[in-house]
């Protein structure tokens, strides 16, 4: 799991050095997807190995540089959220060429994923998207023998209420003010997936969150548990640990009792996520937390004293965007009754170091 | 070491092609919401007719002839104003014909000290193998160098330089990006792309006076 | 350069001309700066005699003296220019991404209050709205003040034939990937 104060980056092997990744944000290298950097370091051929890429949602902190890493990956398909199969969408993303502002359009990269299937559907390659929805199970021939992805979001009502969204808030209007694409408040599409490789599982939250809604967030997904529900060894936090992410039932179904658990900061916002609140409350649930970087903004510094002072000045906060990624890594056997092994690289911590350093 | 900002600096674009001046009067900004109703109220008219327009607001002029539009702004601080309201213009007036369309910056420095300003010049503009045998004490008044520009909107960059107007011992240096708007096969210009071009251009347009005087400073140093 | 297309503006400012004043020119660039003895500047403005289109042969060049222009007191020294997006704005404070705009340091995050604004910029905070942030010195004379300004773009809206040919092209695009 790889995640900087913006951004997050899940990179999955499946066994037989076949490769699964979930997201994407920018590496070192800012022009290059932190999974190019790591599978090139680990000297995995990108092109072959890579089964599968999967957007979660639209939202620029899981589609940084996607289409980058997508036309690199000539092998594998790519995923998304049943909420994106609307012919609105793909019209956004065609208007959303003529914005041209800097830090472009908020789905320049998914264009490029785009871009990229037109031109495998021309040479006549698998180009269909893989739309995920509560209930689909992704395994062979796309991944090897024994992996399994399972979709537990989103449900069949968060796809349609999505569908509305796109149309009535998201979809540009003739004479409407010429804006970036928004990002909607909740992340009801989201795509959750239980993946299992042999006895080895993990539960992977992405941005959902608990809505109170009927159909809609984790209520949906526990309603809709069979009994005997498999416990997952670990859990990728949802939407940073916010309190809107959290639902304690997820943890009593659906992880093992002091399964790992891992969660990526967001900074982009007053309050960074998690907050000291939030990881206290991961803490309680688990004693095998980890994160990927500290949250919290960065100093800000310029060389111009006057710039420095007058930009401290006419805001509340500024900070330069958190540039360093930290690597929580999980590893273990296929095999029955292994055990997990983690390992922090760069700025990853234990969680229980967060709440010390406060 | 922060590069040094400029002690002036001017901005305009300049549109060439078919208007029609006596459209551009604020009231017209007003009603095509380009312009507030109290910008529009508070716009100077220096003069409104077919031949020609000038007004001002918002901290701009705006001087339209009928083969000519040129917005232009001092104050830099609200530079993206200045594309915005050609933006809006040509916006809501898609079937304006225009020719070719310019991006000039021009940017000044106090040098304040009368050695490296002469040695800036000598520099810029040696006098060794022509001047010195055929003036008596020559200077460089003006100097124009033409550069190429690729990419998606071919065109020139016109680079000048030149003894500033605004300080005694000071420096001007003005760029102007230059795009000729391609024709179709009917030979109509695809004025089409000149919001594009605004957009895309803008930003190394406002670069390039700059990326020459830092070269200057680069490498004519004051005190070697 | 007589009689070629141009789009240089001049830098040389003329306060009050009338359009009878006004070269009938293509270009409105001085075209020569004559350094005095006693250190002002005189411009010479090649004047062509009439309009020139592409397709009719240059015009003859009369050169017209100007005479040296009083320099503004006024301006802006600009020290930093952020070109920003906002990403979430409450009733209070609006967070944005900033982009450097000559792309040298990296994008920051900042959080500003919306009581910063004048009412007709902080009208327009929204989610996804593009604005520009300059810092810098306001030179008033001889006087100069730390200034810093914050304005919304207000780029044209979409049009009806933007949305009309995306519409088009997502069609085609979704039955070739059976997106529908």
């Amino acid at each position: 799991m790889f995640g900087a104060g913006y951004g997050e980056c899940l990179v999955l092997h499946l066994t037989e050095n076949q490769w699964v990744v979930i997201d994407s944000c920018s590496g070192v290298d800012s022009g290059v997807s932190i999974a190019t950097e790591y599978l090139t370091e680990l000297k995995v051929p990108i092109s072959s190995a890579v089964r599968l890429v999967v957007a979660t949602h639209y939202h620029d902190d899981h589609i940084g540089v996607l289409g980058e890493f997508f036309e690199r990956s000539k092998s594998a398909r790519f995923g998304c959220s049943m909420a994106l199969r609307t012919n609105d969408w793909l019209t956004l993303l065609e208007v959303y060429r003529h914005y041209l502002q800097d830090g472009g359009s908020g789905v320049d990269q998914l264009r490029r994923v785009m871009n990229e299937l037109a031109a495998r559907a021309q040479r006549k390659e698998v180009a269909a998207p893989i739309f995920c929805i509560e209930g689909r199970v992704i395994r062979e021939p796309i991944l090897p023998a024994g992996a399994a992805l399972t979709c537990l979001a989103p449900s069949d009502a968060a796809v349609v209420a999505m569908h509305a969204k796109i149309h009535e808030e998201l979809l540009p209007r003739a004479n409407r003010r010429r804006l970036r694409v928004p990002g909607l408040d909740r992340n009801d599409g989201a795509v959750v997936f239980s993946v299992q490789v042999g006895a080895a599982s993990a539960l992977l939250g992405a941005d959902l969150e608990e809505r109170n809604t009927p159909g809609l967030g984790w209520r949906v997904i526990l309603d809709h548990l069979a009994p005997g529900s498999l416990l997952h060894d670990g859990f990728k936090i949802p939407h940073h640990g916010s309190p809107t992410g959290f639902h304690p039932e997820v943890w009593e179904r659906l992880i093992t009792k002091n399964g790992w658990a891992v969660v990526t900061p967001y900074n982009r916002q007053k309050n960074p996520l998690p907050g000291i609140e939030d990881c206290k409350r991961i803490a309680a649930m688990t004693n095998e937390a980890f994160i990927t970087s500290m949250p919290g903004w960065a100093r800000f510094r310029h060389l111009d004293v006057a710039v420095r002072k007058t930009a401290e000045e006419t805001t509340l906060k500024i900070a330069p965007e958190q540039p360093k990624h930290g690597l929580v890594r999980f590893r273990r056997s296929v095999k029955p009754n292994e055990n997990w092994k983690v390992e922090l690289f760069e700025n990853a911590k234990r969680l229980s170091e967060v709440l010390i350093a406060v | 070491m922060t590069p040094r900002a400029p002690d002036a600096e001017e901005l305009s674009i300049v549109l060439l092609g078919s208007l029609n001046p006596g459209i551009f009067h604020p009231e017209w900004f007003r009603r095509q919401e380009i312009l507030l109703p109290q910008e529009a109220e508070e716009a100077r008219i220096e003069a409104v007719s077919p031949q020609v327009t000038e007004v001002r607001f918002l901290a701009m002029k705006l001087d339209v002839f009928p083969d000519r539009l040129v917005l232009e702004t001092t104050d830099v601080s609200r530079a993206e104003k200045l594309q915005d309201v050609l933006l809006n213009i040509l916006a809501k007036l898609p079937h304006t014909p225009v020719i070719a369309c310019g991006l000039n910056n021009s940017i000044q420095f106090d040098l304040g000290d009368e050695e490296y300003w002469h040695k800036i010049g000598h520099a810029l503009a040696p006098k060794e193998v022509v001047w010195n045998h055929v003036l008596e004490k020559p200077g460089m008044a003006h100097l124009g160098i033409k550069g190429v520009r690729g990419g998606d909107f071919p065109g020139e960059i016109n680079i000048t330089v030149a003894p500033s107007n605004k300080f005694s011992h000071g420096l001007l240096i003005g760029s102007n990006f230059h795009y000729v708007v391609p024709r179709n096969e009917k030979g109509t210009a695809q004025s089409e792309r000149v919001p594009k071009y605004l957009q895309q251009m803008w930003k190394p347009a406002l670069a390039k006076a700059r990326e020459v005087a830092y070269r200057i400073f680069d490498q004519v140093k004051k005190d070697k | 350069m007589v009689g070629n297309i141009s789009t240089q503006a001049s830098p040389i400012r003329r306060g009050g001309t009338s359009s009878a004043d006004r070269p009938n020119v293509l270009r409105s660039s001085p075209d020569l700066f004559l350094l005095r003895d006693d250190d002002r500047v005189t411009v010479v403005e090649v004047k062509s005699a009439g309009a020139t289109s592409v397709r009719e042969p240059p015009a003859v060049p009369v050169p017209r003296v100007k005479p040296h222009s009083e320099p503004s007191r006024l301006g802006f020294i600009l020290l930093q220019k952020w070109d920003g997006v906002v990403l979430q704005a409450d009733k209070d404070t609006f967070t944005a991404q900033l982009f450097d705009s000559q792309g040298k340091l990296p994008p920051h995050d900042a959080v500003f209050a919306r009581s910063e604004l004048p009412p007709s910029e902080e009208r327009l905070v929204q989610s996804g709205a593009p604005f520009v942030w300059t810092l810098g010195y306001r030179q008033i004379g001889s006087t100069r003040e730390r200034a810093s300004v914050i304005y919304f773009r207000r780029l044209p809206g979409w049009t009806e034939e933007e949305i009309f040919r995306a519409d088009v092209a997502a069609r085609r695009l979704g039955d070739s990937l059976e997106w529908k």
